[in-house]
């Protein structure tokens, strides 16, 4: 897998949903991390409980979605407003060279972190040389 | 329109020193507050609104816990500061790193006085939320107009 397929951003990330800010999707920061075995995906999605993260992975893209439980009166006026409180949706093309059913998901203050094993086949060697 | 949230490009606030600052306040169960500068990309964001007891004061600060924040309060400004860390990984290749790490500072100015020994805080799943109560000053300079019946 190269770099580029799982780090491509899709433009379906942010959605405008009719009806209130309230029904908005949020697009979550993310950062993606390449190690030796894995691919790990960060995602910040404050607000979210655990039991209400859910990811889906299928045909190499892999989508994250996180209920937020509204948590402001309603109608109330801002004195300052800088972000929206909504649901997550996020979808990252991951490619063929995960190993899905070893995926793993922990989640915790507000920050879902995905582990992505790679497949074998993928995985670097190290080539041995040997002196004649 | 789009519904983006501040994406990952939010300056870092290197906390410098701690000189800036003024008033070390101490509360039980509650980090202490001080004073620093402010900055129109802050992190981390704010949302704040009143009602008529107290004022509400949230951030959403994904990944920290609230022993690693530091929040201050010094006559009418309220610091939020800490750090975020990062994965310290030699062998990791980063493709993508949208999610703000290091030092942050955030003061706001409040808008009126508030009984600092009565201030709250939570966080939960990564929102910090802070309620103030509105000083006996301030409640009483509401006047309550009432309406006359004819």
């Amino acid at each position: 897998m190269t770099a580029s397929s799982i780090e491509r951003p899709n433009n379906a990330d942010v959605q405008r949903v009719e009806g209130s800010p309230r029904d908005r999707l949020y697009r979550p920061d993310v950062d993606i991390v390449e190690r030796r075995d894995e691919w790990t995906v960060l995602v910040d999605m404050p607000g979210v409980c655990a039991d209400a993260v859910d990811i889906q992975f299928e045909k190499g893209t892999l989508s994250i979605d996180g209920k937020v439980q509204p948590r402001h009166p309603r109608d109330v006026g801002y004195l300052v407003k800088e972000y929206g409180v909504g649901d997550f949706h996020r979808t990252l093309a991951v490619g063929d060279a995960i190993d899905s059913s070893r995926i793993r998901a922990d989640f915790s203050e507000g920050v879902l972190t995905l582990h992505l094993p790679k497949t074998e086949a993928v995985k670097p060697r190290r080539i041995s040389v040997e002196a004649n | 329109m789009l519904a983006l949230r501040l994406n990952g490009s939010h300056p870092i606030h290197n906390v410098t020193s701690d000189a800036r600052r003024l008033l070390d306040v101490a509360f039980e169960g509650f980090p202490r507050m001080a004073f620093g500068t402010r900055s129109s990309h802050a992190f981390p964001a704010i949302n704040v609104w009143e009602d008529a007891e107290r004022l509400h004061i949230e951030a959403e600060l994904p990944g920290l816990r609230l022993e690693e924040l530091e929040i201050l309060l010094a006559g009418d400004a309220l610091t939020i500061q800490g750090e975020r860390r990062s994965e310290q990984d030699e062998e990791a290749t980063r493709h993508r790193v949208e999610r703000m790490t290091g030092s942050f500072r955030r003061v706001v100015q409040l808008p009126f006085e508030v009984d600092a020994d009565a201030v709250e805080a939570t966080l939960r799943d990564g929102v910090l939320q802070l309620m103030l109560p509105k000083s006996a000053r301030v409640k009483a300079r509401r006047v309550p107009v009432k309406a006359s019946q004819a």
